[in-house]
């Protein structure tokens, strides 16, 4: 743009530079504007995100969690990842498929520390549940489960557990529906298996 | 089969207790702090780039010493230079696949079974690093030594004992790396 404007008469090296600045300083602040306003209207998009989708987010990053500092990692992690996308996304899918896709991701891209304690660590993750005692247990048995879950396998599980459609799920993990229903017969098997054990416990 | 369906409720059930359940964290209100925060990736990222540059200046800096010393012998002090230089030019070009590698990853764009594949490959890839590198790192420094002892340098049991508490605490540092991260065989 700046280029196509630019004179084609001769003109002096000094001269030359000085107007190609002045209209670079020109482009620059006439776009000041508009980027503050973009600024402002994805802050209020981000945190009304939030608002609404901090459950799935929360679920998500405690499943693949095993002590409040790895929750709390992942959860920020998952949050930086979706303030950078929102810059840039178009609607090539679904925003609840995108933030599912994302905050997996996250999960799985993360770099976590196993603790030594591991039973303090998962005691001090148990604690972040504000609920009953009846509800509580479950949670925690669910956690239990999941975990025994390869990360491909519980990202399934989650989106299939938060009622996403097998189309949905494909979309997100880039297989498609058939792979998708069979895995999910396998993996709730597995889980079915897991829970007996539990119980047997 | 009514026991699955029993379990797969039970199951549902929790799943909603638990996004009830969690609380909110809170974010930082300005924009501009978001936009500096970076992930455990981008930190990885970081660190690949730091030990890169950093094998690059060794592999350019440090085989001049191998000129200077005064206690090694003039026939050790070509092969040690181009060892080392083999050495560091080959951890340089490793860290760079690792940097290019990671680079790639893409958590925003790319579908779930591709993030996970690389993130599993990478961290494979990693530990084989620490591995071969420690092996090679005990070679080169086995053979300094020699090159030293032969060159009639004096103290040399100084020199073993700062390579053994070297060793121990490099060793330390596999050993808790393995300890510490974890399902890197899924």
């Amino acid at each position: 743009m700046i280029l196509n404007i630019y004179p084609t008469i001769a003109i002096p090296m000094g001269l030359k530079i000085k107007f190609l600045w002045n209209r670079l300083l020109r482009f620059a602040s006439l776009s000041k504007d508009e980027e503050v306003n973009s600024s402002y209207q994805i802050e209020r998009e981000f945190n009304e995100l939030i608002a609404l989708e901090n459950a799935t987010i929360s679920r998500i990053c405690f499943s693949y969690s095993c002590s409040v500092v790895e929750f709390e990692d992942l959860r920020q992690d998952a949050l930086i990842n979706i303030w950078r996308g929102l810059h840039s996304f178009r609607g090539e899918s679904s925003m609840k498929t995108w933030i599912y896709r994302v905050t997996i991701n996250s999960c799985l891209s993360t770099i976590r520390r196993h603790s030594r304690h591991q039973h303090e660590s998962l005691d001090g993750l148990y604690g972040l549940i504000d609920s009953d005692d009846s509800d509580k247990e479950s949670i925690e048995q669910l956690h239990r489960i999941i975990n025994t879950l390869d990360p491909d396998e519980k990202a399934i599980i989650i989106m299939w557990l938060d009622e996403l459609s097998y189309d949905e799920i494909g979309a997100a993990m880039g297989l498609n529906r058939n792979t998708i229903a069979t895995r999910i017969r396998r993996i709730k098997e597995k889980i079915t298996k897991e829970y007996k054990k539990e119980e047997l416990i | 089969m009514n026991s699955n369906n029993m379990d797969i409720e039970q199951m549902r059930k929790a799943w909603i207790e638990m996004g009830k359940a969690l609380g909110m964290e809170t974010l930082p209100d300005d924009p501009d702090k978001m936009n500096k925060m970076k992930t455990s990736l981008d930190r990885l990222y970081s660190r690949y780039l730091k030990g890169r540059d950093f094998s690059i200046l060794a592999t350019i800096i440090f085989p001049i010493f191998f000129f200077v010393m005064p206690s090694l012998g003039n026939v050790y002090r070509i092969p040690l230079a181009i060892t080392y230089v083999i050495v560091m030019s080959v951890n340089t070009y490793i860290l760079n696949w690792f940097l290019r590698g990671l680079g790639k990853i893409d958590p925003l764009t790319m579908p779930i079974t591709q993030v996970s594949s690389m993130a599993k490959y990478y961290k494979k890839c990693h530990i084989r690093y620490l591995l071969f590198g420690y092996f090679i790192a005990i070679a080169w420094s086995i053979y300094f030594m020699f090159a030293l002892s032969r060159s009639g340098f004096r103290d040399i049991d100084g020199l073993i004992f700062g390579a053994v508490i070297g060793g121990i605490s490099g060793l330390y540092g596999v050993w808790k790396y393995f300890r510490d991260y974890r399902n890197l065989l899924e």
